[in-house]
């Protein structure tokens, strides 16, 4: 319980500003202590969790929030680098859905995301999911040490 | 009667002078195996042999009363006449021809007929020595033989393929007319040639041009097979292909094993080669807008949901964050919002859903068409239960489907039955029942009913028959339903009486051709 007392850093990989927003504002209103990081497309979100070039003095991140539809490197590919990097491969990774639809694509790609998201249309459900986040966080902190 | 008299005439002669010698030319003249006869000027029968009897059926004392003339065919009385002045003249030393004689049964014999003169010490002629083979058995034959030929040369003539045949050497020996309107040629210029790959230019079915070896002759000679369905085209002037489906076939003389010509027919399939591709390409074309429409759907449905959770999310938020400093107008306008909005989701997921019975369909599998129906029972145990339901079914087949489809399609249509319950308990009863090729299925209500004229409607995507305060819903059940039935080739429709309930039938194929 020792983390208990710094806010949880996530990393949300979005080209949205619109979402960007949403996702801040629904932190705030679902009381969720945390530090928001926010990266545009693929490539920014492997050079943050690498912690190149600009991204040297980041946080690793206690958690992704990865949308699909990016530039450059879509949410797939991102997936696949974190999932077989064996420094990054633990972070949990919540991958970020339009529909139902997607995620049935996405599952028979075996990518080994930590949880399907859909973002729903109703604020309150997407409270709930963020909410969630610190819920699912505060198990993952209470596993054993992962060796960092 | 004809023996005896003969007989007794011998023994006169044996009792003439100097008549060992004659006697023997008499046992030639009667022993002989073809018929001869003396005949004299006055044409009449002077002596005829044995032989000569049998083939007319005469006696020789009766052809002695008549002439060569009495007993011709009336169709050759005057052939012999014809000739017999040159003979006398000694233009020519013998007459030889072939004739008929009517036998004294009526029957028609066929002779060769020779002969010659004896004349005297002036050389005026005395008598004639005809001699007479019996040839009907061959006339018959050769008669048989015609009339196959003719027989044969009428259906090569009247063909409608291309007939040509070729010899030894691969050349053209004979063609139909059919070969020479095929091939926009004279029948002329096709014989003699060595086949019409070497008269026009050819190509193979991929646009190569056809060599000599690969002349259609050339192989079956080669191979010593025969070609069935053997492409070629003729490239017209003009661009214009003619395509052909050529066959050949061997030519021997009974028992012989190596062959003396081949017999090649060519067919003109031009029309139906460019129907062929006409169909194919529609049939490309359709695939690709099929494929492009789902695609169109798939992204337009899913990319629409983006602006659409902007629109409600941030309604929303402004309602959190500002309640209270909002007028009670702007917060009801703002819950129009943020409906409207949630039911352009539902719209939009079951557009998807819509979409998705042709693109993420499973492939065929034997199924027991009772497991899909349960599934469906179950995932509508609230509402059956809610609803106090009995569902019951008949035993039902197995067949080639997709199950997940299947399952669908059974909870859409119980679902279907049970939103529109009339106000007694709602019946639902399933069956099936098997026709020739496929399996017709049933599902039958106690429902509030359709009007006829809505029954195609129903199964259109996105119609609805009433208001969204009655039955809420987006229209898209049956369509749903229509589609995947259609997948599996097979049919929806529906019979109903208002107020008296609804049977939907469906079939499914027994043997599907696949999704």
């Amino acid at each position: 319980m020792v983390h208990e007392n710094r806010p949880v850093e996530i990393l949300l990989v979005e080209d949205n500003p619109g979402d960007e927003r949403l996702t801040r504002e629904a932190l705030k209103e679902g009381k969720v202590y945390s530090n928001l990081h926010w990266v545009k497309d693929g490539v920014e979100a492997m050079a943050f969790l690498r912690r190149e070039g600009k991204y040297a003095g980041s946080p690793r991140p206690d958690i992704v929030l990865l949308d699909l539809n990016l530039p450059r490197k879509d949410g797939r590919e991102v997936l696949q680098e974190v999932k077989t990097d064996e420094d990054l491969k633990r972070i949990p990774v919540v991958v970020l859905t339009t529909s139902k639809a997607e995620e049935d694509v996405l599952r028979t790609y075996n990518l080994h995301a930590n949880c399907y998201v859909t973002k729903p249309v109703d604020l309150e459900k997407f409270i709930v999911v963020v909410k969630s986040i610190d819920v699912f966080w505060l198990t993952i902190v209470t596993l054993p040490p992962n060796g960092h | 009667m004809a023996k005896a008299r003969a007989a007794g005439k011998a023994r006169e002669r044996e009792a003439a002078p100097g008549a060992a010698l004659d006697e023997r030319f008499r046992r030639t003249f009667e022993l002989a195996a073809s018929g001869i006869a003396h005949i004299g000027l006055n044409r009449r029968f002077m002596r005829a042999n044995r032989r000569l009897c049998e083939i007319l059926g005469y006696s020789e004392a009766e052809l002695q009363r008549l002439t060569g003339r009495d007993i011709s065919h009336p169709d050759d009385l005057d052939v012999i006449n014809r000739e017999r002045p040159k003979l006398y003249a000694g233009e020519i030393d013998s007459v030889r021809l072939e004739k008929r004689y009517v036998r004294k049964d009526g029957s028609t014999v066929w002779v060769n007929f020779t002969m010659t003169v004896e004349r005297d010490a002036a050389g005026e002629p005395v008598y004639e020595i005809a001699i007479f083979d019996d040839i009907t058995s061959r006339k018959a034959a050769e008669e048989a033989l015609r009339e196959s030929e003719e027989r044969f040369r009428a259906v090569v003539d009247s063909a409608n393929e291309g007939i040509l045949v070729y010899g030894r050497n691969l050349r053209i020996v004979s063609a139909n007319a059919a070969a020479a309107r095929i091939l926009d040629l004279p029948l002329a210029r096709i014989v003699g040639a060595a086949g019409f790959t070497s008269l026009l230019p050819c190509v193979h079915p991929d646009g190569s041009p056809v060599e000599e070896q690969d002349r259609p002759t050339r192989i079956t000679a080669r191979s010593g097979k025969p070609l069935t369905g053997h492409v070629i085209g003729i490239e017209r002037q003009g661009g214009t292909v003619t395509w052909l489906s050529v066959n050949t076939g061997f030519i021997r003389r009974p028992g012989e094993a190596d062959w003396q010509g081949i017999v090649s027919t060519i067919a003109d399939i031009t029309a139906q080669r460019i129907a062929e591709v006409a169909l194919r390409r529609s049939y490309e074309e359709l695939q690709r807008s099929n494929a492009e429409l789902e695609q169109f759907a798939y992204v337009a449905s899913h990319d629409l949901q983006e602006p659409l959770r902007m629109v409600s999310s941030y309604t929303q938020l402004v309602q959190r964050r500002y309640e209270g400093k909002l007028d009670k107008d702007a917060h009801e306008f703002m819950r129009y919002v943020v409906d409207g909005a949630a039911r352009m989701k539902q719209l939009i997921e079951d557009l998807l859903a819509y979409s998705r019975v042709g693109t993420r369909g499973a492939a065929f599998r034997a199924v027991e068409t009772e497991a899909p129906l349960r599934r469906a029972i179950s995932n509508l145990r609230n509402a059956i239960e809610e609803a106090g339901a009995a569902v019951t079914w008949d035993p039902l087949p197995a067949l080639e489907a997709d199950e997940g489809q299947l399952a669908q399609l059974f909870q859409n249509l119980i679902g279907n039955a049970l939103k529109f319950r009339s106000a007694s308990v709602p019946r639902i009863h399933i069956s099936a029942s098997e026709q020739a090729d496929e399996w017709q299925f049933r599902v039958i209500d106690n429902g509030i009913g359709i009007e006829p004229q809505y029954f195609e409607r129903i199964f259109m995507v996105f119609q609805r028959l009433h208001n969204k305060e009655e039955y809420p819903g987006t229209g898209i059940g049956l369509a749903i339903c229509k589609k995947v039935v259609e997948r599996h080739g097979g049919r929806i429709w529906v019979v109903s009486t208002p107020g008296t309930g609804s049977t939907f039938h469906f079939s499914l194929r027994k043997a599907p051709h696949g999704p």
